[in-house]
C-alpha cells in the first residue's frame, strides 16, 4: 500500500476525505468559484477593458491633442509678440524682463535695501515702545485730571494740583510730537522699501502676462498625461423624496464617460466627449457638482455601462430624456414658472396646455384656478341657431379650420340631444341686444377691420395677420370668414359695441367704435357668408322633448363639455379626464396602446400619437372619450414636452428655484399678457409684435418706405416700466387714450380689473428693475431760468423740437408718420429720469428710433445756453416738459372753472337768465 | 548657432503667417506697371422718368425749387449716373490718397448734395447744414455702428468718421424724401459713374479681380476681369430693375 504512486495517494486522500466529509465537495467547489471570481473581478478592475476606462483613455488623448494645438497657437503668438517687442520696446522682451527681475531681486539684498529694512525695524520697535509709554503717561494725566475735577467740585483743589496737571499734559503732548515725527520717518522708509518690492512684483506681473498662458497650458498638458482611470461621480446627499417621503441621495457617474462635458474645447468632437450645449447658460447656472446629470436628463446615474446608464433595455422607470424632452425637467425646480429662460419648447408647450384648456377635463396641480377657455353657453341661442349649433358640434373645423374646439366625433343622435339641452338651458336666460344693426357700408367696415386692430386676433378671408401674430396651428380668436352665416346682425352689433353685455367675462376687448363704425363693421362681417351652407341633416327633431334633453344632460356630463364652457346645471360637476399631475412619470407599460401596433412603445410615442389622434387607442371593449384636437406633429411634440414635465416627485428645498418678488411679478404679469394676447401687437421681452408683418406691407403698398412704415407699428414695451409713470399706465390700461395720433390701429379697452392692471404695472417695473412706486409724480417744478433755457433750446432756432413733436393743439408740419408724441402728455406719462436718459442717447433706449441725438456730439451743444453745460440743458428740458403739460392742464382747468364760475354767477342774475332764454 | 538659425526660421514663418492671416490691411505701394479699367454702364430697357418728390414739410425752405428723386438717373445716352464700381478683392495696389480737404455732404434745399460720396475709412468727413432748419443724420449700416444725430440750425458743420468699409445709407427723419449714400473705402479702387454712366479705375496692378457694380435702386452685379500691365481694359455693363 505504501509503495503507491503520489497520484494514487492523492486520489486516495481525496477519496477518503470526501468519503468521510461529503460536504467538502461543496466547500471545495465554492471556494474554487470564489477564487475564480476574485481573480476575475480583480482583472476587471485593474484591466483596461471597461468601457468607461476606454472612453477615458480616448478622451485624454483627444484633450491632449486639442490642448497641444492651442499651446502651439499660444506659442506662435508669443514668439511674434517677442519679435514685435524686440523692435519696439526691447526692454519688455521676456529674456530682458527675466534679467530685470533678477536685477530687482538682487537689489533686495543690496546694502541700501538692508539698511532701509533695519532702519524700518528700528522705527517700528521704537514706535511700539513710545506708544506704550504714551499710554501710561496719558493714564496718569487722566487720573490726575479727574481727581482735580472732583476736588474742584468739592472746592478742595490746590494750585499745586493745577501745576502738576499742566506739567503732565505737557509731558504727554511732547511725547505725542515725538511719536508723530518717528511715524513720518517710518512712512518714508516704508515707501522706499515698497519701491524695491514693487519693482520686482511689477516685472513678475509682466512676465506672467507674457508667458503665463503658455505655462498654464504646459501644466495642463502635463496633467493630462498624469491622469489615471478613475470613476468620476457627483453625489447629491439628499436630493429628492422617495415614495415614502424620505429624502434620498442621487449618485451620477455619467461624467466618467461624458468627461469633456464642462470643457469648452470639446465643441465639435464626437460623443460621449462633447461639451454641454449652451455651456455658460445651462451649466453656468446649474453646476454639475450641485445638480448632477440625471436631475435633468434622467437615466440610471450609478450605472457605468452605456445601455444601463441611459436607462434603456431594462425596466428602469426613468429612461434618458433626449432632445427637447430634457426641457421638461426644468419644472422640477422652477415650480410655478411658466416662462423658463432658455426652455423654448417647454414654454410653448406650457402655453398650449393652457390655451387648449387641457386642465378643463384633467385635474392638474398648479392649474386649478384658471378660467374656462371656451365661451359660456347659457345664452347661446341669442347668437346661434340650433341648426348651426348642430352643424358646429358635428365638425367644428369645417366652419373654422383653426378653431381650438376639438371634435368629439359625436353621432347625429348624440349631437341632437346635446343641442336640445343647450337650447332648453339657453331659453332660461333673457338676452336682448342693447343696440340693433341699422345698416352700414361694407367697404368702410372692411377697411376698419384691417386697420383698427381686429386683425390682431381675428382672421377673416384673406386677412390672416392673426396667424402670424399667434403662431400656432390654431387661432387665439374665432376666424370670421363665415361669420355672416353663423350669427345675426343685431347680436353682432351688440357684441362689438359692448362684448361684456352678452358675455361678462369674455376676453374680447372693446374698440371704442362709434355707432356708425360699429354698423359698418357689422355690414362687412355679415357679408362674409359660407360659400356652401352646410347641409341640414334632415332637419332637427322636436328639441323640446324632455327625454332628449335628459339624454343631452347625460352626454354633457360624460363628455365634460363644462370643462371649457359655462353650462348651467354643471357648476360643480367633477372633471371627466384622468388626473395629469404625475403623468410624466408614467412608465410606458402603464399606458394602454389598444390595437395601435405601429405606435412606438414609449411614453413619448404614446403621448404624441394620442395628441395627434385622441381615439387612436380605442378598442371595442375600451371606448375613449377624449375629443380629437388633430394637432400637427410639431405641436403634438411640443405639448408632450410639457406633459412630460408633470411630475410629483418632491425635490429638496435647497434645489428649488425660489422666486424673488420680481420673479413672481413677472410670472403673474406674463399670464395677464398671454391671456389677453398683448403679444399679437406688442413686442415684449423679445417675443410677439408680429402684427408688424401685416402693417408694414400694407404701408409699403401705400407708397411709404420701410422706415416710414415702421412708424405705424404698435410700440415695443421693453423698458416701459422705466419709461412711464405707473399711475399714468394704470389709467391708460384701464381706459386707453390716444398717444400717437397717426395710428389707425388703436389700443383696445380690455376691461382689465384693478388687479390685472396692477399686475401689469408690477410686471413692467420688475422687467425694468425700477421701484414699484405708484405715487411717482414728483413735484418737479422748472425754475424760471430752466423754463427760459428750455424754451430757447426747443425753439426753431435751436433744436426745433416742434418740427416733429405735437404740443397740445400745436401740430407739426408734414405727413403723420413723421410726427412724434405730444409734449403735453409728458408730465403725466413719462418718468423724469427716463426723459433725461432719453435726451442723452435715444438710440440706446430704442435702437433705430427716429429721434436724433442732440447731446452726443459736443459741437451740437449750444454754448450760449446755460453755459453750454450738457447736463444743465438736459435737466432744463426735462423739467420744462414735466411742467409744460401741467401748466397747460392747470390753465384748462382754470379756464373751465372760470367758465363754471361765470355761468353760475350769470345764473344768479335773473336778467342774464332771461337773456339766455331769449337766445 | 544652428539652434539660433532654427529659431529665426520658425519666428519668420510665424510672422509671415500672421500677416497673411490678418489680411484686412490694404497695402499701398507704387504701381509701376498698372493697367486700368474703364467703361460705361447703361440702363437695360427704357429708362423710367425721374420721380417728382413731394415736399410737405418746411415748405418755405425745402419747396424753393422742384425736386426729383435721385434714386435712378439715366442720361440721354442711356448711361446710369451714380453707379458705384469697385474691385472687391484687392489686397495691395496704389496708395489710398487722403483728400486735402474733408469730403463734404451738404444739406442744401433739403437734399443731400452730392447724393453719393466716396470717403476713405477712418477719415473725417463733414456734413453741412446750409438750410438753417433742423436736419438729422440717420445712418443705416451693418459694420459701422448706426447713428442718428440731430443737426439743428446753428450747427453748420458736423464731423463724421466711419471705420469699416461698406456702403452706408443716410436719411433725414425730419424730411423723409432725403437720401444719401456714403461709400466708405478700404482701398482706392472705387469709382462713381458720371451723368453719362462713364467710369474709370486706373493704376490697377495686373491680375484677375472681381468688379462689383452697385446702384441703390438696381442692386448689385459682379464680373470677373483680368487687367494686363499698362493696358486699358474696357468693361461695359448693363443694369436693369431687380427681378
Amino acid at each position: 500500500m505504501r509503495s503507491l504512486t503520489f497520484g494514487a495517494r492523492k486520489s486516495n486522500f481525496f477519496r477518503d476525505t470526501f468519503h468521510k466529509h461529503p460536504i467538502a465537495v461543496v466547500f471545495l467547489l465554492t471556494s474554487l468559484m470564489m477564487a475564480l471570481l476574485a481573480v476575475s473581478s480583480l482583472l476587471g478592475e485593474v484591466g483596461e477593458n471597461k468601457a468607461w476606462k476606454k472612453y477615458q483613455a480616448r478622451y485624454n488623448n483627444l484633450e491632449y491633442q486639442l490642448s497641444l494645438a492651442k499651446y502651439k497657437v499660444a506659442q506662435a503668438e508669443f514668439s511674434q509678440k517677442q519679435i514685435e517687442l524686440a523692435q519696439t520696446n526691447p526692454d519688455e522682451t521676456l529674456p530682458r524682463l527675466k534679467q530685470r527681475l533678477a536685477e530687482a531681486q538682487k537689489a533686495l539684498s543690496s546694502p541700501e535695501y538692508r539698511k532701509q529694512t533695519s532702519q524700518r525695524e528700528r522705527y517700528e520697535s521704537e514706535l511700539l515702545a513710545l506708544r506704550a509709554k504714551l499710554q501710561s503717561v496719558r493714564d496718569k494725566y487722566d487720573k490726575a485730571a479727574s481727581r482735580y475735577e472732583e476736588d474742584q467740585r468739592n472746592q478742595r483743589a490746590t494750585p499745586g494740583q493745577k501745576t502738576e496737571l499742566t506739567k503732565l499734559r505737557q509731558n504727554f503732548e511732547a511725547l505725542q510730537a515725538v511719536i508723530d515725527s518717528v511715524e513720518v520717518l517710518n512712512q518714508i522708509s516704508k515707501v522706499r522699501l515698497a519701491k524695491f518690492l514693487d519693482a520686482a512684483t511689477e516685472i513678475e506681473k509682466k512676465i506672467k502676462a507674457q508667458a503665463g498662458f503658455m505655462r498654464q497650458l504646459q501644466d495642463q498638458l502635463i496633467n493630462i498625461k498624469k491622469r489615471v482611470p478613475k470613476i468620476l461621480q457627483v453625489v447629491l446627499p439628499s436630493f429628492e423624496a422617495n415614495p415614502f417621503g424620505q429624502f434620498t441621495q442621487r449618485v451620477d457617474r455619467c461624467i466618467s464617460c461624458h468627461i469633456g462635458i464642462e470643457n469648452p474645447l470639446m465643441l465639435d468632437v464626437p460623443q460621449p466627449f462633447r461639451t454641454h450645449p449652451r455651456l455658460e447658460e445651462i451649466l453656468g447656472n446649474h453646476p454639475i457638482r450641485n445638480f448632477g446629470c440625471t436631475t435633468c436628463h434622467e437615466g440610471k446615474g450609478p450605472a457605468l455601462e452605456k445601455r444601463a446608464a441611459h436607462g434603456f433595455g431594462e425596466k428602469w422607470e426613468f429612461p434618458l430624456r433626449t432632445g427637447a424632452y430634457v426641457e421638461s425637467a426644468c419644472r422640477k425646480c422652477h415650480i410655478g414658472q411658466s416662462e423658463i429662460p432658455g426652455a423654448k419648447v417647454y414654454n410653448k408647450g406650457a402655453r398650449m396646455f393652457v390655451e387648449l384648456g387641457c386642465f378643463g377635463c384633467h385635474e392638474t396641480k398648479g392649474y386649478e384656478t384658471l378660467g374656462k377657455v371656451g365661451p359660456g353657453l347659457n345664452n347661446i341661442i341669442a347668437k346661434l341657431t340650433p341648426q348651426f349649433i348642430f352643424n358646429w358640434l358635428k365638425n367644428p373645423k369645417a366652419h373654422h379650420s383653426r378653431t381650438r374646439m376639438p371634435n368629439f366625433l359625436l353621432s347625429d343622435s348624440e349631437t341632437v340631444a346635446i343641442v336640445a339641452y343647450l337650447v332648453a338651458n339657453s331659453k332660461k336666460s333673457d338676452f336682448t341686444p342693447q343696440i340693433k344693426y341699422t345698416g352700414g357700408l361694407v367697404e368702410r367696415g372692411q377697411l376698419l377691420f384691417g386697420t383698427v386692430g381686429c386683425q390682431g386676433c381675428h382672421t377673416a378671408r384673406e386677412n390672416v395677420t392673426a396667424h402670424y401674430a399667434f403662431d400656432r396651428s390654431y387661432d387665439f380668436a374665432p376666424d370670421l370668414s363665415q361669420i355672416g352665416s353663423m350669427v345675426n346682425a343685431d347680436w353682432l352689433a351688440d357684441w362689438i359695441n359692448n362684448p361684456r353685455h352678452f358675455r361678462p367675462r369674455t376676453k374680447m376687448p372693446g374698440l371704442r367704435l362709434s355707432l356708425q363704425e360699429t354698423n359698418d363693421l357689422v355690414a362687412y362681417l355679415m357679408s362674409l357668408k359660407a360659400s356652401t351652407e352646410p347641409p341640414a341633416v334632415g332637419g332637427l327633431p322636436d328639441l323640446n322633448s324632455s327625454a332628449l334633453i335628459a339624454r343631452g344632460n347625460d352626454l354633457i356630463k360624460s363628455y365634460g363639455c363644462f370643462g371649457c364652457h359655462d353650462i348651467r346645471g354643471f357648476e360643480n360637476a367633477p372633471k371627466v379626464g384622468v388626473p395629469l399631475s404625475n403623468f410624466g412619470n408614467k412608465v410606458f407599460d402603464q399606458l394602454f396602446f389598444g390595437n395601435a401596433f405601429d405606435v412606438p412603445r414609449s411614453w413619448e410615442g404614446w403621448t404624441v400619437n394620442k395628441l395627434k389622434n385622441s381615439r387612436v387607442y380605442s378598442t371595442e371593449m375600451i371606448q375613449q372619450r377624449m375629443p380629437d384636437f388633430a394637432l400637427p406633429d410639431s405641436e403634438a411634440v411640443i405639448l408632450s414636452v410639457f406633459l412630460k414635465s408633470l411630475d410629483e416627485r418632491i425635490i429638496a428645498a435647497e434645489h428649488v428655484a425660489l422666486p424673488t418678488p420680481d420673479d413672481e411679478a413677472r410670472e403673474a404679469g406674463w399670464q395677464v399678457i398671454t391671456n389677453h394676447n398683448c403679444l399679437a401687437c406688442h413686442s415684449i421681452n423679445g417675443q410677439g409684435g408680429k402684427i408688424a408683418l401685416a402693417i408694414i406691407p400694407e404701408m409699403l403698398k401705400e407708397g411709404k418706405t420701410e422706415d416710414q412704415a415702421r412708424a405705424f407699428v404698435p410700440p415695443a414695451l421693453d423698458g416701459e416700466g422705466e419709461k412711464v409713470q405707473l399711475d399714468w399706465l394704470f389709467g391708460f390700461l384701464k381706459n386707453p387714450s390716444v398717444i400717437r395720433p397717426w395710428f389707425t390701429i388703436r389700443m383696445p379697452t380690455f376691461y382689465l380689473s384693478d388687479d390685472e392692471a396692477t399686475t401689469l404695472l408690477r410686471y413692467f417695473s420688475a422687467q425694468a428693475k425700477t421701484k414699484f412706486v405708484l405715487e411717482y409724480k414728483e413735484a418737479i417744478q422748472a425754475t424760471p431760468e430752466q423754463i427760459g433755457a428750455a424754451r430757447l433750446l426747443m425753439s426753431k432756432d435751436y433744436f426745433s423740437c416742434y418740427s416733429c413733436h405735437i404740443s397740445g393743439s400745436k401740430t407739426p408740419e408734414g405727413p403723420l408718420e413723421g410726427w412724434a408724441p405730444d409734449f403735453a402728455l409728458g408730465h403725466q406719462r413719462l418718468r423724469y429720469d427716463w426723459i433725461v436718459k432719453w435726451l442723452k442717447d435715444p438710440q440706446k433706449l430704442q435702437p433705430g428710433t427716429k429721434m436724433p441725438s442732440y447731446f452726443l456730439d459736443p459741437s451740437g451743444v449750444p454754448p450760449d445756453v446755460l453755459g453750454g453745460d450738457v447736463d444743465r440743458q438736459i435737466h432744463a428740458i426735462a423739467s420744462y416738459l414735466m411742467t409744460l403739460g401741467r401748466a397747460q392742464r392747470m390753465a384748462e382747468i382754470q379756464n373751465r372753472s372760470s367758465q363754471v364760475v361765470s355761468y353760475v354767477s350769470r345764473l344768479n342774475q335773473p336778467q342774464t337768465q332771461q337773456a339766455r332764454g331769449r337766445e | 548657432m544652428k539652434k539660433n538659425l532654427t529659431i529665426a526660421i520658425a519666428l519668420g514663418t510665424v510672422v509671415a503667417l500672421s500677416v497673411m492671416a490678418s489680411g484686412q490691411g490694404y497695402i499701398g505701394e507704387d504701381v509701376p506697371d498698372g493697367g486700368s479699367i474703364s467703361g460705361t454702364i447703361k440702363y437695360n430697357g427704357t429708362a423710367p422718368a425721374p420721380k417728382k418728390l413731394t415736399v410737405d414739410k418746411d415748405v418755405a425752405v425745402c419747396g424753393r425749387q422742384e425736386k426729383t428723386a435721385e434714386d435712378l438717373l439715366v442720361g440721354a445716352n442711356g448711361g446710369i449716373k451714380n453707379v458705384v464700381v469697385s474691385i472687391t478683392n484687392i489686397g495691395r495696389g496704389k496708395k489710398l490718397v487722403l483728400p486735402n480737404k474733408p469730403i463734404q455732404i451738404d444739406q442744401l434745399d433739403c437734399q443731400f448734395t452730392p447724393h453719393i460720396v466716396l470717403v476713405p475709412a477712418n477719415t473725417k468727413m463733414e456734413v453741412l447744414n446750409s438750410d438753417g432748419i433742423l436736419h438729422n443724420i440717420h445712418t443705416y449700416s451693418v459694420k459701422n455702428p448706426p447713428l442718428n444725430k440731430a443737426q439743428p440750425k446753428f450747427m453748420k458743420k458736423m464731423e463724421l468718421t466711419f471705420a469699416q468699409p461698406e456702403i452706408v445709407k443716410v436719411t433725414c427723419d425730419a424730411h423723409n424724401w432725403m437720401r444719401a449714400f456714403i461709400v466708405v473705402q478700404g482701398h482706392p479702387y472705387h469709382a462713381l459713374t458720371d451723368a453719362n454712366g462713364n467710369f474709370k479705375i486706373d493704376n490697377v496692378p495686373p491680375g484677375t479681380y472681381t468688379l462689383e457694380f452697385w446702384q441703390e435702386s438696381l442692386g448689385k452685379q459682379t464680373q470677373e476681369v483680368t487687367v494686363a500691365a499698362g493696358k486699358e481694359l474696357p468693361v461695359n455693363m448693363t443694369m436693369g430693375p431687380k427681378k
